[in-house]
Formats: C-alpha cells, sequence, structure tokens
C-alpha cells in the first residue's frame, strides 16, 4: 500500500509544480538556443529569467507542499485519504517522502542554475570552475585530495538532504498542530507559529549540545571518522582533512522523528477533518 | 421569522402527543425483565423503577391534570433503561425543548440479536469544543439490514458516520464494527459516502476509479467503467469541470462498485434534484452487495421509507428511536409519523 500512496502522492505533485518546472525547461532551452545563435541580449535576458523561475519553482514547491498536505489530509481530500485502509504513518511517510524528493528536486534545479548561468556569462566552462578552486586552494597549506573534496561535497549534500527532509516534517507538524482542540483556534497564524516555534527550539537545543559536545564527522585519505574533540577536528584539518559538524544535524534527525512519530499520534487520536 | 425560543419552560413532558407510545420504539425488554407498573417491577420503596426515578431527579409522573405524563416515563416501557434524563430548553435551538430522552441499550435491539450486530457502539461522546454532539449514547445495529439513520440538522447523523468511517478519532466510548475497533481492518470493508465531493481536483473520473482500485481490495473496475458509461460521464473529464450532481454521480459510481460489508452514505440525496433521486436510489439499492449492510442518513423521510428495513433516530444528541421498520408498520404507522412524532415539535415558530 505504501507503494500506491506515494505513486498517486508522486501524480498529485506533479500536477502541481509540474507547470513551473516546464517552464523552467523552456527557459533553459531558450538560454541554450541564445548560446548557439549568440545572441548577445537575449542571453542575458533568458540566464536572469532562468534564475527567477527556479527560485520561483522553489516557493512553489514549498507552497505545493503545505497545499497538498492541508487538502489531502485535512480538508474535503481528507474524507477520503481518512477512509483509505492504510496506516496513517504510511500515509505521513509518503507525503513526506514524495515532498522531500520535490523540494530536493527543486533547489538542485536552482542549483544547476545557478551554476549554468555563471558559466554561461562568464563564458568559461566546467573545468574553468574546478580550476579556481583548486587555485584557491593551493593557497592553503595543505591540499585536500579529489578524494576528501568529493567526500566533503557528498557530506555537505547530505546535511543539506536532512534539512529539507526534517524541514518538510516541521512543516507537517505544525499544518497538524492546526486542527487539533484547542490549538486549531488559532488558525493559519497559529500553524506559522508552531511551525517556528518548534524550528528554532530544534535550532536553540542543537546549539546548546553543540557549545557543550560538538560531534565531528572527519574525512581523511586514512578512512572516515567520528570525534567529540575540537582538538582532533583542528589537527584533520591542518592535514588537509575535512571535519564536519554534526550535533545539530542529529539533533534536527532525532527531532524529525520525534514529531514524525507525534503528527501520526495526532492523526490517529486528536485530528478533527473540517 | 425567529425560530421561537422556549425559555423558562418546565421539562417539555408535554411538547410529545400523550397518545404516542413511544416504547415500542425502544429495544425489548430482555427476557425476564418485569413489566413496568407490575407487581414485579416494584421495588423495596413500593414504587416501580421509574417512579424512583423520577423521585431521584424530582421529576413528576403525572401532569398537572392528574394524567400519567407519557413522555416522563418512555424509556422504562421497553428494556431495561439504564438512564433517562431531561433537559430544559437552555439555548437558542428550538428543538432542545423537546423532550430529550437518553436510554442505553444494555441489551441489543432484538432484530440486532437475531440478524447479528454489525455495529456496537457503547457510551459514545462526542464534543466539538465544549459543544456536546454525541451524548453517551450506546446502541447496536442489526446486520444485514438497509438502515436509515434519521434527525434534524445537526443531531450528531455525520458526526457518527464519520466515527464509523474511521474519519474522526477523538471521541470517547467504544465503537466496533463487525467486533473490530475502528482502524484498517473496517476501513477495508466499509464504503462511505461523504457528504462533501472528496475526490481529487485534477482528478477525472478514470483516475479516481484508478485511486479506488488501487486501495479497495473489493473495487470492482470493470463495474465502476460500466456505471461511468451508464450515466453519460465522460471518463476523461476533470471532475472540477463537473456539476456538482455529476460529481456526486461520480463519488456513487465509486461506493457502489465496491463489494464492502458496510455501507456508509452521508445524505447520498441531498443536493439530487426529484427526478434523479428515484434513478440513485434505485442505483444504491440494486448494487449494494448482498448481505451487507446498508446505513444512509437522510432527511428525505418519505422517499425512502419503503427502502428501509430498520431505523434510528437521533435527536440532541441521543439515540430516541431504534428499530425495525416492521414494528412501526405493524402499529400502523410510517416512519415520518414517528419521525414528527419524537422531532417535529423541533421547529415551533412564533
Amino acid at each position: 500500500m505504501l507503494g500506491k500512496l506515494i505513486k498517486h502522492d508522486f501524480k498529485s505533485g506533479a500536477s502541481d509544480v509540474g507547470i513551473v518546472y516546464l517552464i523552467a525547461g523552456i527557459v533553459a532551452l531558450t538560454m541554450v538556443a541564445f548560446l548557439v545563435f549568440d545572441f548577445g541580449q537575449g542571453k542575458i535576458v533568458s540566464s536572469v529569467l532562468l534564475l527567477i523561475v527556479c527560485a520561483v519553482a522553489v516557493l512553489v514547491t514549498f507552497i505545493s507542499v503545505i497545499r497538498n498536505f492541508s487538502k489531502t489530509m485535512y480538508g474535503d481530500r481528507g474524507y477520503l485519504t481518512h477512509a483509505l485502509p492504510v496506516k496513517s504513518s504510511s500515509l505521513i511517510f509518503s507525503k513526506w517522502f514524495v515532498s522531500t524528493v520535490w523540494v530536493l528536486i527543486s533547489y538542485l534545479m536552482l542549483y544547476i542554475a545557478f551554476f549554468c548561468v555563471y558559466n554561461y556569462l562568464s563564458d568559461s566552462s566546467g573545468s574553468d570552475m574546478y580550476d579556481m578552486i583548486m587555485m584557491m586552494l593551493e593557497t592553503m597549506e595543505f591540499v585536500p585530495s579529489q578524494k576528501i573534496l568529493t567526500g566533503m561535497i557528498i557530506a555537505v549534500g547530505f546535511k543539506g538532504l536532512i534539512n529539507m527532509a526534517s524541514l518538510v516534517i516541521f512543516i507537517f507538524f505544525a499544518i497538524t498542530m492546526g486542527y487539533v482542540r484547542p490549538f486549531h483556534k488559532l488558525g493559519g497564524v497559529g500553524q506559522v507559529l508552531y511551525f517556528f516555534g518548534t524550528y528554532y527550539i530544534v535550532r536553540i537545543i542543537g546549539k546548546g549540545l553543540s557549545k557543550l559536545a560538538e560531534l565531528y564527522f572527519t574525512i581523511q585519505d586514512s578512512g572516515l571518522g567520528f570525534t567529540f574533540s575540537d582538538a582532533v577536528a583542528e589537527i584533520v584539518k591542518e592535514y588537509g582533512g575535512g571535519a564536519m559538524r554534526l550535533t545539530e544535524t542529529y539533533v534536527q534527525i532525532i527531532a524529525a522523528i520525534v514529531l514524525f512519530i507525534i503528527t501520526t499520534d495526532l492523526v490517529d487520536r486528536k485530528v478533527n477533518i473540517k | 421569522m425567529s425560530k421561537k425560543k422556549k425559555k423558562d419552560v418546565p421539562a417539555p413532558a408535554n411538547d410529545i402527543p400523550s397518545d404516542v407510545d413511544l416504547s415500542d420504539f425502544m429495544p425489548a425488554a430482555p427476557s425476564g425483565a418485569p413489566a413496568v407498573g407490575s407487581a414485579d417491577a416494584l421495588g423495596a420503596s413500593g414504587k416501580n423503577a421509574d417512579e424512583d426515578f423520577a423521585d431521584m431527579r424530582g421529576i413528576e409522573l403525572v401532569n398537572a391534570d392528574g394524567e400519567l405524563d407519557v413522555s416522563a416515563i418512555l424509556a422504562g416501557t421497553g428494556s431495561e433503561p439504564v438512564e433517562q434524563s431531561y433537559r430544559a430548553p437552555s439555548s437558542d435551538k428550538a428543538y432542545e425543548s423537546f423532550a430529550r430522552v437518553r436510554v442505553d441499550y444494555p441489551h441489543p435491539d432484538k432484530d440486532a440479536e437475531s440478524a447479528g450486530s454489525v455495529v456496537k457502539v457503547r457510551n459514545l461522546t462526542k464534543y466539538y469544543d465544549r459543544h456536546l454532539v454525541l451524548d453517551d449514547i450506546s446502541f447496536d445495529l442489526p446486520k444485514g439490514k438497509i438502515i436509515g439513520l434519521l434527525g434534524p440538522n445537526g443531531c450528531g447523523k455525520t458526526t457518527l458516520i464519520k466515527i464509523l468511517a474511521g474519519i474522526i478519532h477523538d471521541y470517547q466510548g467504544s465503537v466496533l464494527i463487525d467486533g473490530k475497533r475502528i482502524g484498517i481492518g473496517t476501513k477495508a470493508n466499509t464504503a462511505y459516502l461523504s457528504e462533501r465531493t472528496y475526490l481529487g481536483d485534477k482528478w477525472r473520473t478514470v483516475d479516481a476509479i484508478d485511486y479506488f482500485d488501487d486501495f479497495f481490495m473489493d473495487f470492482d473496475r470493470a463495474k465502476a467503467l460500466d456505471f461511468a458509461d451508464r450515466f453519460g460521464l465522460d471518463r476523461l473529464q476533470k471532475i472540477k469541470t463537473m456539476s456538482k450532481g455529476m460529481q456526486e454521480k461520480v463519488q456513487l459510481l465509486l461506493i457502489m462498485s465496491r463489494k464492502a460489508k458496510f455501507y456508509l452514505l452521508d445524505e447520498p440525496l441531498g443536493g439530487v434534484d426529484p427526478a434523479a433521486r428515484s434513478v440513485i436510489l434505485d442505483i444504491i439499492m440494486q448494487n449494494y452487495a448482498e448481505n451487507s449492510t446498508l446505513m444512509l442518513s437522510t432527511h428525505l423521510v418519505n422517499d425512502l421509507e419503503h427502502s428501509f428495513d430498520h431505523v434510528m433516530v437521533l435527536g440532541h444528541g441521543s439515540v430516541l428511536v431504534n428499530t425495525g421498520i416492521a414494528k412501526i408498520h405493524e402499529m400502523g404507522k410510517t416512519v415520518e409519523d414517528v419521525f414528527k412524532e419524537v422531532i417535529g415539535n423541533a421547529w415551533e415558530v412564533d
């Protein structure tokens, strides 16, 4: 059943954000066409337009995530959703998974658009940018190897993914709270408050724990590791390795899991569909 | 024209005509239970149970004219009444002026007992904020029957159906369908038609059919497509571009294409014109799965009178009547008569 839920949630999301992505695709193709025909004025206009469209795509995706969840869980569609013979946890997991994928796609589009526009307007290629980064790194004492650099890029990407995924759960929790008595009395304003309230509480806890004992993820040529020692992290960095702060990330993961469980429980026991 | 607010009116016993014996609509007494007023029914106090109860509550069983007050003994004639209470009008809802009789059923209705119960509800209470919608109700519903759920607006019909369908979760009490708590197991066997359009805005008829086909094992896709053709629906037309009547047809075809054990239809004839009403009613009656139970809420008592096997009337959050249609007919009455007797005085106006 989970697979079917995911399939239908993808279809539902695609119908909402599909049009924006289609527009972005058309603008990108226009930009390529102007490049091929070397149409100077059009190059600038289409590049700026692509950036704007991709930024709008991120915004539209978030709006779609919020709208879809509210509508299919607590709006008129909720009458069908909750009558389905599936667990609430499956319902929420499916929506979380699909929403995270859409948010990820929108961010990837934006980053790719930035990268393309930068190269396009500066008449440089991807390899030029790589050379420039390496040149900057060479000014440092120890140059990270390609293996470490790749590892760090993957780690940063993974951290970003966790941020997006937990953000979606925070949104779902805040929306759900808005349908639980007596919290529903504040309506949409309440949902915004619950979101920012939860988000900042988790951030504060993360920062507090980070000061107490920071967990580092280290990448060296000799391998990967974890350490709570600031000194070890500094040494790893000094010798060309990478060290990434993880405390806030794992607090975020724990918070997301807890909020997922609470949201499921609220749906099971407390929520009233309008 | 405003509804009359009956303030400072004593317990509204006389709102119910004195010639109505509503005890006939209540579940029969369990075997061995003493008849009201019989010697066996007299307790240690020398009074029968109703008199004891009346004493406790300060209710007079005899009115000012010295006649027996029918409404005051309603629940005492029939099965063992666990509790009965009266509420003087207190809010702006005019229908609160009718006698509010709560009867808990420790034993299932006779019909339900013989056929087996599909629904067992015990001490169900539901509030919306501070507003009490269902007030500690208990009842059984018989299996394999067509059950009419009747009652005035705001009496809790939709709330009860939503609870049975698993849409509302925050209630108190026990609700069992086929002996199971509301959950995945009951939802798989319950076909629920909401009073609202619950299909996706961007769906076409065929998308809705695909959706039901994916999630409900008892869904008959071929039957649904056949229904769509018979209704003259364009399978590829977006549902949001359809008229309300067509949207209701789509929802109905989805529900009636299931071979469910329990059908819950909330106002299926609500927004339908009289001509279409009989067609829809025929579709419902001809297509619900054999041996299944169909519960249908409606205000259109007349149109459905002959379709029901069993009726349940809710009023002011309580079960006022829960009986087989045969019993009502045996008394030479119609469902509408009964409805008017228990609810009819609700809308007195100046």
